[in-house]
C-alpha cells in the first residue's frame, strides 16, 4: 500500500467534507486526489454505513481524548488518591501467597 | 511448556500457569486492590501513565509489587506504513523498564498518517505490504523497548479498504514476520464475525496455537446507522461498557482446547461498572470457559 493511500484513508476518516464527496462520486474525488486505479477501484467498493459508523466512532475517541488532556491532571490525582486511601484501608502489604503466584511473572 | 513423561502436554500444569485478571480503572480500584486473592493480574493503559507525574508513577510501582502488571498500548499504530514515532517508544520503555510487567502489548492497528490523527484503532488495508511495514514496526518497538510485544487483533466497523487477504491471513501474516506473539481479543473476533459474517472457528484454527499468549474479553452493542438511506442498517460496537456476552465465553473454550501453553485473560470494562462482585463472576465464568477447553485436551490425549 502507497503511504499517500494510507494518508488518504486518514482523511476519509476525519475529514466529513472528503467523505460526502467520496460516497457522492468515489472514482471522481480518487482521481482528484492522485489515487491510482485499484485505489479508486476500492473507493467505489466502500462500505458506506461501515464508513459513516466507524467515521463517528473515530470522532468521538478524539473529542474524549481532548477532554481527557483537559482533566489529565485531576485523573493522575485520583490514580493517586484511590490507591493510597484503598491501601491504607486493607493493609501496606498483602500476606504472602494470598493470590496464585502473585509476586511471580506470568508465565508465557 | 509443561510436559508429561510421555512428551505429552500435563494440562493441569498448563491449566495451573493460567492467569485471570482486569484492567486497571480509578472506579475499580478499589473493588481490585480488595480482590486480589482473585485477581492474578492487572492490566494497565500505557498512555494513561506515560508523561505521568512521578507520584502517580510512584503509585503504578507499588501496584506492580503487589501483583503482576501488564503494559498494554493503544496509540503507537504500528500497522502503518510510516515508522513508529521514536518519541513514543522512549517514553514507553521508559515506562516498561519502570514497571517491568509480566509483558507489554499492542494492537495491530493504524492510528494516523502523516499528521493526521485519526483518533482511535484503525483496521490497516490487509495486504503484504501492510503485513511487512507493520512487521518492520513491530522489530523497531521491540529494539526500543528492549521486548517484542504481544500483538492485539482488532475490532473494526468496516472492512478496509483494498485489501487482498482475509483478517486471519492478515494477522498471521504478520505474526509470521513479526515473531510477535498474539494477545488475541475474543470480543473484537466475536465483533468482527458479527459484522463481516467470518467463521470465528475457522479464524481460529487458522492461528498458530502456540503463538496464541493471552486473552482478553469485553461486551459491546448494537449501533444504528444514522442516515435515513441506511436506516435498518446497524453494526456491533466493541464498547468496554457491557458485560462478556456467551459467544465470547464459547470462544475461549475453543481456545482452551487448542492452546496448549499458559494463558493470561483480561476482561476489559471501561465504564458503567457493575459491582464488583460481577466482574469477578464473569472471571470465574472465565476460568471455568478456559478449565472446559483445556480438559478436552486431556480427553483427547
Amino acid at each position: 500500500m502507497r503511504p499517500e493511500f494510507e494518508t488518504f484513508l486518514a482523511r476519509l476518516y476525519t475529514d466529513a467534507a472528503l467523505r460526502a464527496r467520496v460516497l457522492a462520486d468515489p472514482r471522481g474525488e480518487g482521481a482528484r486526489s492522485q489515487l491510482t486505479r485499484d485505489e479508486c477501484d476500492a473507493l467505489e467498493r466502500l462500505d458506506r454505513v461501515g464508513l459513516e459508523l466507524s467515521a463517528k466512532s473515530f470522532a468521538h475517541k478524539r473529542a474524549l481524548k481532548e477532554r481527557i488532556v483537559r482533566t489529565s491532571l485531576f485523573s493522575v490525582l485520583t490514580f493517586v488518591f484511590s490507591f493510597r486511601f484503598v491501601h491504607g484501608l486493607i493493609g501496606q502489604s498483602f500476606p504472602a501467597g494470598l493470590g496464585k503466584g502473585r509476586t511471580q511473572s506470568v508465565q508465557m | 511448556m509443561a510436559a508429561g513423561a510421555a512428551g505429552e502436554v500435563d494440562v493441569a500444569v498448563v491449566e495451573a500457569r493460567d492467569r485471570f485478571g482486569v484492567t486497571w480503572q480509578p472506579g475499580l480500584a478499589a473493588g481490585i486492590l480488595a480482590h486480589l486473592d482473585r485477581i492474578d493480574v492487572v492490566e494497565v493503559i500505557a498512555e494513561e501513565f506515560c508523561g505521568a507525574s512521578s507520584r502517580a508513577a510512584r503509585a503504578l510501582q507499588t501496584l506492580a509489587s503487589q501483583v503482576p502488571v501488564l503494559v498494554h498500548g493503544v496509540a503507537l499504530g504500528p500497522a502503518s506504513t510510516s515508522p513508529v514515532e521514536t518519541k513514543r517508544l522512549e517514553t514507553l520503555a521508559r515506562l516498561v523498564h519502570r514497571v517491568r510487567p509480566a509483558f507489554w502489548s499492542e494492537h495491530l492497528a493504524c492510528v494516523r498518517s502523516g499528521a493526521i490523527e485519526i483518533g482511535h484503532l484503525a483496521a490497516a488495508p490487509r495486504t503484504r505490504a501492510t503485513i511487512d511495514a507493520t512487521a518492520a514496526n513491530l522489530a523497531r518497538a521491540a529494539e526500543v523497548v528492549g521486548s517484542r510485544p504481544l500483538v492485539e487483533n482488532i475490532a473494526t466497523l468496516m472492512e478496509p479498504p483494498a485489501s487482498t487477504c482475509s483478517e486471519a491471513q492478515w494477522v498471521s501474516g504478520v505474526m509470521a514476520a513479526s515473531e510477535c506473539d498474539l494477545l488475541l481479543d475474543l470480543h473484537n473476533l466475536h465483533a468482527n464475525s458479527i459484522n463481516f459474517g467470518i467463521d470465528p472457528i475457522g479464524y481460529l484454527d487458522t492461528l498458530d496455537p502456540d503463538r496464541i499468549g493471552a486473552i482478553h474479553l469485553a461486551g459491546g452493542c448494537w449501533i444504528d446507522a444514522d442516515s435515513e438511506k441506511d436506516a435498518n442498517q446497524r453494526r456491533y460496537l466493541d464498547d468496554h461498557f457491557h458485560d462478556v456476552p456467551d459467544p465470547v465465553y464459547s470462544l475461549l473454550v475453543e481456545v482452551g482446547a487448542r492452546v496448549r501453553r499458559p494463558l493470561t485473560v483480561v476482561l476489559e470494562r471501561d465504564g458503567r461498572f457493575p459491582p464488583m462482585t460481577h466482574l469477578l463472576w464473569q472471571l470465574d465464568r472465565a476460568r471455568a470457559a478456559l478449565a472446559e477447553g483445556r480438559s478436552r485436551i486431556c480427553d483427547e490425549a
